[in-house]
């Protein structure tokens, strides 16, 4: 954990984007095809993590927050094909996915916000009362 | 895939990653899964945060253009920390070949995805005979 009176955005972005490389490049490979992609919005009490996910099964998204561990798992209505259907072309994740981001702060689990339209998902996300920065006020001696 | 006999929609067109409409937004090419049925084709075509009202689907002459515009998120006093994808528009074009029925082209939108029903003439839907026992 970080020291969070010490906050440096950039040293943050850093461990993020250090952490998000683990993540991504760990698998295989990163490849547009293999994850839904992701975006992360923040601001210092919330985070806004805005996923594309076209074509996504609502009914078996799963979304736990532990703390600063955010797991979003979801799997993609797949097409029925008949007897005589084939694919000619196929380039669209269908795949069930599974990805887990380390979040810059913990977060109240039981605050999070989660909307899905137009095929992006957005969860929204705050950091718990008592773990907000204070102001503290420094008293002349 | 093995075979492109009877392929009903072709190669085609789209612009390049770098390439821009003129208002500084990137247009991406769509992923798209085509199904292909004796009596239709199916595309399925990805339009992550594009709306109804901001799909466009024109047919000219033998061409299929599909084009997407998303709306630029605007999240007020957020600050963007990582990304994986640069909100942009969508452009896609197919060629159809003449077996497709142009006046019959149906299309739906749900949840991020755009799916177009290409009926193909009767005339070349292949027929079942039956044969009875004799």
């Amino acid at each position: 954990m970080f020291a969070l009176r010490h906050w440096n955005s950039w040293r943050e972005m850093e461990r993020l984007s250090r952490e998000m490389e683990r993540i991504l490049h760990g698998e295989q490979s990163r490849g547009d095809a293999n994850w839904p992609q992701l975006n992360l919005w923040m601001n210092a009490d919330e985070l806004l993590v805005v996923m594309q996910a076209p074509g996504l099964d609502t009914d078996k998204l799963e979304i736990h927050v532990v703390q600063n561990q955010l797991t979003i798992s979801g799997s993609f209505i797949q097409p029925a094909l008949t007897e005589t259907e084939r694919f000619q072309r196929r380039e669209r994740l269908l795949r069930p996915f599974e990805r887990t981001l380390q979040l810059p702060f913990a977060v109240d689990s039981q605050q999070a916000e989660a909307v899905y339209r137009a095929g992006i998902l957005e969860i929204r996300l705050r950091r718990p009362e008592e773990e907000k920065p204070r102001q503290l006020k420094v008293q002349a001696g | 895939m093995s075979t492109c006999r009877n392929v009903a929609v072709t190669q085609e067109n789209a612009p390049k990653r770098a390439e821009t409409n003129g208002a500084d937004r990137p247009i991406a090419r769509p992923y798209v899964d085509i199904v292909e049925a004796p009596d239709r084709v199916v595309l399925s075509v990805n339009l992550p945060g594009v709306n109804l009202e901001n799909v466009d689907v024109t047919l000219e002459k033998n061409v299929l253009t599909i084009r997407g515009r998303v709306e630029r998120p605007r999240y007020e006093g957020f600050r963007l920390v990582y990304s994986e994808f640069e909100p942009g528009d969508y452009e896609r074009s197919f060629h159809l070949t003449a077996e497709i029925d142009r006046e019959k082209i149906a299309a739906r939108m749900k949840d991020g995805v755009l799916t177009l029903e290409l009926p193909k003439r009767a005339a070349v839907i292949p027929s079942r005979i039956p044969v009875n026992a004799g």
